[in-house]
């Protein structure tokens, strides 16, 4: 009752189920229209499987690359990821494939303004360390590769509780309204720079958005 | 309604300018009584808005305008949204705190032309101190169209440059804009009631 389909892209790029694709699989048992798939992505360099058991149920992600490749997961692996699944049609938010399929990019006036948004449940003060030293170093990335930071902010929020972190120059600074927090945080991220490349922004960020 | 339009170059230090000038409001409206003193809308040119939930957790009542910017390809969104406001709330100010590659003067101008009738719309300039240089090396047509229309321009960062070159600012400034109040200010330190009266008095306020 497996409906099986493969697709194919470079390591960076976002495999989430909109992805153009090919069937490999001849016995499809249900409606093709019930998959958004359409034409074989042109690179073939790494290989991801997508097996549907059911409509009504939860697609499976295989995924595999060349040995000896780096795919940026930061993880000691033997070239074949762990399974995993999300629902059908929701952006996969698995590993290292999730953040740059997250960010979204608008262009303006010649500078490139990246964002993305995620919840997730971690401790606040883990978040807040490590998001600061993710936004000096995304300061520090960009202006050695001769960019002008536009500004680079990200809220941190929890409940009534909000965190504010914004690096134009030097030094990251923090505005906090305290308040009653939950255990979901949601983070907000948006950074505007100028003379830099769009896809080398997003590969920045998508690289914070997989840090949480 | 009157209506401020918070303008200035990316980084520049315009939230935190908005934070002090909406609680000057706040107090300065508390002795006429006013119901809703101040009203927000934020722009943001990115996907998701930042700035507004650090404005909301300090309890303003905020509009959000993102995905573009409202000085060219949301004119329309701004119009409503203003409207909108002054139909519902009518507070005694709204805020329009634009995003840092807006073109303030181009807010004022659809504001003025397809906006209800307000009292007075005036411009507010952020102007980034520290980095002036590097700005105007890169941005120099943008960042003089927004003080040139600018009301009250606010020099911020002026604790992070020299007095030498804080004269030099002056004069480039000056030289932009002369008819616009020039006003400078250190925002990260808080804004004292006197520097917002300078500008309520006879520069940008009803």
């Amino acid at each position: 009752m497996t409906d099986k389909h493969e697709h194919i892209n470079q390591c960076s790029e976002n495999y989430a189920c909109d992805i153009k694709h090919k069937h490999i699989n001849e016995n499809h048992n249900y409606d093709h229209l019930a998959c958004s798939f359409e034409n074989e992505y042109p690179q073939a360099y790494e290989v991801h499987e997508h097996h549907h058991f059911d409509p009504e149920q939860n697609p499976v992600h295989k995924h595999y690359h060349e040995h000896g490749e780096d795919c940026d997961c930061e993880c000691e692996h033997t070239h074949v990821h762990e399974e995993h699944s999300h629902p059908h049609g929701e952006q996969c938010t698995y590993g290292h494939c999730a953040g740059e399929g997250a960010v979204k990019i608008l262009m303006h006036e010649g500078a490139v303004a990246a964002s993305f948004s995620k919840n997730f449940v971690e401790n606040l003060e883990t978040v807040e360390i490590k998001l600061m030293k993710l936004i000096e170093s995304l300061g520090s990335k960009v202006t050695k590769g001769g960019a002008l930071i536009g500004h680079i902010k990200a809220t941190v929020t929890s409940g009534e509780y909000a965190c504010m972190f914004s690096l134009t120059s030097k030094e990251v600074n923090i505005k906090r309204n305290e308040g009653k927090k939950e255990k979901t945080i949601t983070l907000s991220f948006a950074a505007i720079i100028l003379k830099t490349e769009a896809e080398e922004l997003r590969t920045y960020l998508g690289k914070i958005y997989n840090a949480f | 309604m009157n209506i401020i339009i918070l303008g200035g170059f990316l980084g520049s230090g315009k939230t935190t300018v908005l934070l002090s000038l909406a609680d000057y409001i706040i107090r300065f409206n508390k002795d006429k009584c006013c119901a809703i003193p101040v009203a927000i809308i934020e722009n943001e040119i990115g996907d998701v808005s930042i700035d507004n939930q650090i404005i909301e957790a300090s309890n303003y009542n905020v509009q959000t305008i993102f995905s573009g910017c409202i000085c060219c390809t949301l004119v329309s969104d701004l119009t409503a949204c203003i409207n909108d406001i002054s139909q519902k709330i009518n507070p005694a100010y709204a805020i329009i705190e634009a995003t840092g590659l807006a073109y303030p003067g181009k807010i004022a101008e659809t504001i003025r032309m397809y906006g209800n009738e307000f009292e007075d719309v005036k411009i507010f300039t952020v102007i980034d101190a520290e980095r002036w240089d590097e700005n105007m090396e890169i941005l120099d047509i943008m960042m003089k169209k927004q003080i040139h229309c600018a009301d009250i321009m606010l020099l911020n960062k002026i604790d992070t440059i020299s007095i030498r070159k804080q004269k030099s600012i002056f004069n480039e400034v000056s030289r932009i804009n002369s008819k616009g109040k020039l006003i400078p200010i250190c925002a990260k330190n808080g804004l004292d009631d006197e520097i917002w009266e300078n500008v309520f008095i006879d520069g940008g306020g009803a």
